[in-house]
Formats: C-alpha cells, structure tokens, sequence
C-alpha cells in the first residue's frame, strides 16, 4: 500500500514535470505556430546548469533562480535571432531548423562540459524523509518539488488567464490583428512567449537534476512524453495540457512499476485512443 | 507543383547511375560502401518525397518504418532459424513496414499539421521504444544478422561491388516506379491534396484515403530501404527507427529539393559527403550537420534540383 | 424529375453563444436559380458551407436527390451530385487550367484502382471548360489567370464534377461592372440543366436573374419567394433593401 502511494506521488510529480516542459510547447505553437523540437534539449541544458552550479557550490536553489532567469533570457534570445524568421515558413524547414539546434546544443554541451553522466546531490536541507500517513514516507525533496512545479503550475495558468499580457497572448493564439487592436506590439508578444515557454522547461530540467542522473539524452524522453501531452491535451490549451500531463505522468509511472516492458507504450496507447475518439484533443473545446 | 526530371534529366541521372555502378573499378572499397550507404538513403529518401514533395505530409514516423524494414529481416531470420531468401525477405520487410504504417497512418492521418507531426514522432518513438526496451528485436545494442540469400552465393571479396549493384538497381527501380506513379491519375491527386486540400474535398476526391494509400506505399518503399541496410551492413539496431533518422530523411529531402522528384537522391549523395568530410576534418560530426541543416534551411530554398517552376 | 433536388429542413448552427443560421429552410429544383441574399453577416456564407458540408449543422438536416446526407462529409455530398464554389478563389494555382477542371471530373468518375491509370483528355472536363469560355486558356498555368479567369475557373471545376446541384459562394465579388454581365448570363444558363444556389450582393444581378429569392436577415428566414414579391416586401424595404440599393 505505501509502495503505491509513493508511486502515486512519484507519477504526479512526474507529471509536474512534464507539464512545465509541454505548457511552454503548447504555448509556443498556440500563439505563434512554430514547432521546436529542441524543446527537450531546454531540458537538458537546465539539468546541466543545475549540475554545473552546484559542483561550483552554489547553492540549488540559486540554480533554479539562475535556471528560470537564464532560460528566460535565452528564450527571447532564440526567438529574436531565429524563430522571428521562422514563423511564416513550412512545417518542413521548422523541423529541421529546431533538428539543427538539437545537434548544436548537443555540441555545445559536449564543448563546454562533456558527455558523461552526472549526478546532482539534493540538497541537505531538505534530504530527509516526511512522514506522510503512518508508517509512509516520502522524500522531502520530491515533496519540494511537487510544491515548486504547482506553484509554476499556478502562475503560468494567472499569467494567461489574468493578466493583460496574458489577454494578448490569448488573442494572438485565436486572432493575431486582435493583439494589434488592444494597442500591443505583436513583436513583443512573441518574444514574450518564447521567452515564458523556454523558462519552464529549463526550470523543469534544473528541478529534476537531483532526482536522476544528468546525461546527455535526458531531454529526448521528456520531448517524446510532451508532445504526447499535447495531443492529448489539446494545441494552445494550458489547463489541457495540465491535465493531459498528470495523467501521462501517472499512466508511465505506474506502467513502469507494476508493468515494466509494456510501459512505454500504454502511453502511446492511451494518445491512440484519444485521437480515435476526439483528434482535436480530449480536453479542448472544439 | 512537383516535377520529374524531363528525358535530359532522366539521361543525366542514367549517367550519374552508371558512373556509381562502374565505382568498383576505380574506387577504394570504402567508398564503394559508403556509396551504398548513399544509395540506401537515396531510397529512403525517396520514399519520404512521396508524403512531403508529393502529398505535403511532413512525416516523423519514416525512420521507424524504415527500421522496421531492417528487423523484418532479424525478425524472419530467427523463425526460420537462419538466413531467409532475398524473395522472401525483401517483400516480407516491405508487408511489415506497410501494416505499421497503415495502423500509424490510419490514426496519425485523422489530425493535420502540427498535430500530425507530434503524432507520427509520438508513434514512431513508440516503435523505436518496442524495440529498444523489449526483447523482441534482440535489445537495445543491437544484434548481427544473417544477410538474406541472394541467388549466388557472394564471395566476401565482391561483396562490396555486388551490394553496390544491388543497392543501385533497387534505387533505380524504386524511382522509375514514383515516376511512373506520378504520372497517373493517384499521382495527380496527390498533388492535388499537396497544392489545395480543401478544394479537392469539395471536388469530392476522398483525401483521407488518397493519404492513407501514399502514406502505406511510402512506408512499405521505406521499409525496402530498410531491408537493404540491414542486407548490406548485417546489423541491426534500435537506432534505426529513432526520429533522427527520420529528421536525417527530411534533411535528405530539403537539400535536395522538395519541387523535384529525384531531388532526395541528390539530397542523400549530398548529406552523406557532408558527413564523410566532417568526419574527415573534425570529431565533431553533430556541429558539422548542425551548421549544414540551418545553412541549408536558412539558403537553400530550392534544394539541389532547382526550382521547381 | 419529382422532387427538389437539395432540401434543407430547419437548418441551425450555433458558433458559441451565436445563431450564425437560424431555423432556414429551402429546397433547389432543377431549372431553378435560387439567389439568396442579405446584409453581410446574415449567416449566407454559413448557410453554403453547412450545404456543402464543410460543417455540421447544430440542428436541422439536408436531404440530397432524397436521401438524407445531413451526417455525410463534404466530399461524399460533392460525389453524390453537389458542386460548389468559394468566396474566395480557391483552386490549384500551380497547376493548369485543364488539370484544375479535370481533377474535378476525376474526382466524380474515377474510383480505387482506377487511379493507377494515366490521365485522359475528359470530355466532361473540356466541356466545362468551354462553357465557361476557358478552353483558349486550358494549357496555362491556373495562377497567371486574371481575377475574372479565376472567378470563372472557379465554376468550370465545380461543372467539371456534372454535378446536380451548384452553389455558387458570390461568383461575381471582385468584379468590374463589364465582367459581370456576361457571368449573370452564364448563371442564368446554368441554371437551365442545374439547379443553383446563388449567394451575391449585386441587387440587379439577383433580381433580373433569379426565379426564388431567399432574404436572410441575423440567421433567418426574413421572407421567401419569387422577384416581385420580394421586391414589394415591405419587410423587406426596411430591413434590408432600403439601406443597399436605396
């Protein structure tokens, strides 16, 4: 019993996760229709400044301020240098531009790091177990990151759905001459965008470094499992996608743990069936 | 609209074959091989322009029919408890890749766009993922195989050589089958779909089963090339159905052109030398593809071949 | 031939919150050219692609040479007998004319394996084509035609399907007072083997050419008939008429 309910915990959070990379996709196409592949390696690249940071010493809470705000930066630096160009071109030249920026950043990371695998200590303050219903425990950092990942959860949904930028955002997923209407620069929107898509995902990365090893493939997992959200739950939907990701994030875990060999694809399983019954998304409105 | 080459083109490509075909006499036996590594791509290429030069389909899924080609053989060699025959083992990886890409097609198809990007890479990831986490394909480092029989047995010293023919015939068979196919009325629909979906609905052509139908075909021809990989290196990997090789294929498709019919094949010659040289100069192959991909997406609009019209 | 040939019975659709078509009914007969009109935004558009089949209705069902094909997709409806045509142009520019009117005949004649033959000159292709006056024009490129070329290339690949039924989505928009009438008269003899659903703005047009008339206003049926009743509509003078053609 308490095995099932640490896999439950471990499903949601991992779950979390994978909402803070699929929102970011989501969002990115909804608004500007571009498709990113190297979204999974946003991941990475997070798990390795994660890594890089706390080897130096600093603390890991520092790395994810750094993980978000680098993230940040480095979004609206790819969207002004290259998706800006990208975003009337076809599907085709989308995909192999973002295929490019995987190869590169995998060089990139190799250059500047290396190829090993590395692990990332969690951190002491919170390296202990909390009881949670008798004799269940359940580990104190996974429990922080439970929170951390709700907390981003919350604030991206206020964001989009509160906010005046938020509105704009919206509008220009269904009607970009509406965004020049309410007076905002369509220009700035998108970089915007690109800009609170990519800190997620490197946040996502940087928060997961302690739970797994940090190796050079981790983000492709997590890019495969994200689209998979996101054609489940619905393109440009962010409630969708929160969702959407939870229960892949439970469907895999408890794949993997009471089923092991066939989890990989009762995920794949479960998107079928989606796209049979509603291929627009099970959780849009259409 | 796509074109074929005319009579000078079809000419100059016959030439191009028959230079490759003589590479025995004068090449190093490396670059015969890596000849056929080209060619193969050249096929699998090939059968990707029929969903995106022809159709418009830009699929992330080929890869894994393709590599499905290859374990068809592993796959029948184990029932058969050895080698199979080249008859048997060429249509038996094309029937595999076919049903797959039928069964991914017939879900993959019913969304559009973006959407069908993500399910074809989601789908074919999960073939990638049957093959690299469970037993059936021998595991995920891979495994040697017995090569098909073909009708004489090859000394290993000609075995370059006759791959080579081989692999040639089988490129150029498959391209002057495309060629024909985009001359009949299905290939004109084809193009149809690819220049105005929506009118072509109206005009009452059932567009969801003319995809279908390339979608299966451009699968089973993937599957082909497949088999001919695993004939000519006789080993098998779960690499071979991962989405980068389906990426690899679209790249093959681009630096070629997309306007034109043979233009994949010049797309594969030309990535493969691109790779051959980064190997060459530097250890850093990604980068070298890397800087190759965005040069090419960021220039070459047309591809090799030209525009289109 | 008995019956109406297309039969739309209380047809509604909502988008959200709004009734873009409300409760129209309406039926074709061969011979017949049926124009609807009303101010923009009164649902006509919608009105065509719930016909055409390009999305479903909320309510209501549309009955096709009697059989019902509320459920069916657009292309089943377009090789049961309907041809349409679109506001906007929408044909195959890179293509020629001739393969733009034949891809509309093979659609209606070829099926399955059939397919894998090479394409024939179709007559029922050419001939459409020569009704709208393409035929000079059917080796050139579909998009090197002028806007009136295009507007009637429009028609020519719906004809090319000989289907029973036209709707025609504003053949005329965009066009100079000079085009327009011998357009008017093509519809007018179109209407003679088809039966045709006109949706257009030109007042003079509809009312010298058409049999029925059919005023939408917000969605509904604001009255029916044929020309002099509806001119003499009262309703209709303040609703509508009174405004447009003054």
């Amino acid at each position: 019993m308490t095995g099932f309910l640490a896999q439950v915990l471990n499903g949601v959070q991992y779950g979390l996760l994978l909402f803070l990379i699929s929102s970011g996709l989501t969002l990115i196409f909804g608004v500007m229709g571009v498709i990113n592949l190297a979204h999974g390696s946003l991941f990475m690249i997070g798990a390795y400044l994660a890594y890089v940071l706390t080897a130096a010493s600093v603390p890991l809470w520092a790395a994810l301020l750094a993980a978000v705000a680098g993230g940040a930066i480095f979004g609206a630096i790819l969207e002004r240098v290259l998706f800006r160009h990208f975003r009337t071109r076809e599907h085709l030249d989308q995909v192999l531009l973002t295929f490019a920026l995987i190869l590169l950043f995998e060089e990139a990371r190799a250059f500047l790091i290396d190829n090993q695998y590395h692990s990332v200590p969690v951190p002491a303050a919170l390296d202990f177990s909390v009881p949670v219903v008798g004799d269940f425990a359940y580990s104190a950092y996974r429990l922080a990151v439970l929170a951390a990942c709700l907390g981003v959860a919350a604030l991206m949904v206020l964001f989009v759905e509160r906010t005046r930028v938020g509105a704009a955002i919206r509008a220009a997923a269904e009607n970009p001459e509406m965004v020049a209407a309410l007076g905002l620069d369509s220009r700035r929107i998108h970089t915007l965008v690109f800009a609170a898509g990519t800190a997620p995902a490197m946040l996502a990365g940087a928060l997961a470094a302690p739970l797994q090893s940090v190796y050079p493939g981790m983000g492709d997992g997590f890019l495969i499992l994200s689209f998979v959200v996101v054609v489940i739950g619905g393109l440009g939907s962010i409630g969708g996608a929160f969702w959407a990701a939870l229960l892949i994030g439970l469907i895999d875990t408890m794949g993997k743990a009471y089923v092991p060999g066939l989890a990989g694809l009762a995920v794949f399983a479960m998107m079928a069936l989606v796209l049979l019954w509603r291929p627009t998304g099970l959780f849009s409105r259409a | 609209m796509m074109t074929s080459a005319g009579a000078r083109g079809n000419l100059l490509l016959a030439l191009g074959g028959a230079v490759v075909a003589s590479m025995p006499l004068w090449a190093m036996p490396y670059h015969v091989q890596l000849a056929s590594t080209a060619l193969i791509g050249g096929m699998f290429a090939l059968s990707l322009q029929l969903l995106v030069g022809a159709t418009g389909l830009v699929s992330l899924a080929h890869g894994a029919f393709f590599g499905l080609g290859s374990y068809a053989v592993y796959l029948l060699s184990q029932a058969l408890g050895g080698a199979p025959s080249v008859f048997l083992s060429l249509p038996g990886a094309m029937l595999l890749a076919g049903t797959a890409a039928a069964m991914v097609g017939a879900l993959a198809l019913r969304t559009q766009g973006f959407f069908f990007l993500m399910t074809t890479l989601a789908f074919g990831q999960m073939l990638f993922f049957l093959f690299h986490d469970t037993p059936i394909g021998g595991g995920m480092d891979g495994v040697f195989i017995p090569r098909p029989d073909l009708i004489w047995p090859v000394p290993k010293a000609w075995r370059a050589p006759v791959f080579l023919w081989l692999n040639l015939g089988v490129l150029a068979a498959m391209y002057a089958g495309l060629w024909a196919l985009m001359r009949t009325m299905f290939g004109h629909a084809l193009l149809g779909i690819r220049a105005n979906e929506s009118r072509m609905r109206a005009m009452g052509h059932d567009v969801q089963r003319l995809k279908l139908a390339a979608f299966i075909l451009a699968g089973a021809l993937a599957g082909a090339a497949g088999h001919m990989a695993a004939l000519t290196d006789a080993f098998v990997s779960p690499e071979l159905l991962g989405w980068h090789r389906s990426a690899e294929a679209l790249l093959m498709v681009l630096l070629g052109g997309i306007g034109a019919l043979h233009g994949p094949i010049l797309g594969a010659i030309a990535l493969t030398t691109i790779q051959e040289l980064g190997h060459l100069i530097t250890e850093r192959q990604k980068l070298v593809e890397g800087l190759a991909i965005l040069l090419a997406v960021l220039l070459l609009r047309h591809g090799l071949a030209g525009r289109s019209k | 031939m008995t019956g109406p040939v297309l039969r739309a019975d209380g047809l509604t659709r909502r988008f959200g919150g709004i009734v873009a078509v409300s409760d129209v009914s309406l039926a074709l007969e061969t011979g017949t050219l049926h124009a609807v009109i009303g101010p923009n935004g009164a649902g006509k558009s919608t009105l065509v692609n719930l016909l055409s089949g390009d999305i479903p209705p909320s309510e209501g069902r549309i009955f096709l040479g009697g059989q019902d094909v509320t459920a069916a997709p657009d292309w089943r409806r377009a090789r049961a007998g309907l041809g349409r045509t679109f506001q906007r142009t929408n044909v195959m520019r890179g293509m020629t004319v001739r393969e733009n009117a034949r891809l509309g005949t093979q659609a209606a004649t070829v099926r399955g394996w059939g397919l894998l033959r090479q394409p024939v000159i179709e007559e029922a292709a050419e001939t459409a084509l020569a009704r709208v006056g393409l035929s000079a024009q059917a080796g050139e490129l579909a998009g090197t035609l002028s806007h009136g070329a295009l507007r009637l290339l429009e028609i020519a690949i719906a004809l090319a399907g000989q289907p029973k039924v036209l709707l025609l989505d504003e053949p005329l928009a965009g066009m100079g007072v000079e085009e327009t009438r011998p357009i008017a008269a093509l519809i007018r003899t179109l209407a003679d083997d088809h039966a045709v659903l006109l949706i257009e703005h030109d007042m003079d047009v509809v009312f010298s050419t058409a049999d029925r008339i059919t005023v939408m206003v917000e969605g509904r049926v604001l009255i029916e008939g044929p020309p002099e009743t509806v001119r003499a509509s009262e309703a209709v003078q303040t609703a509508y008429l009174g405004r447009e053609v003054g």
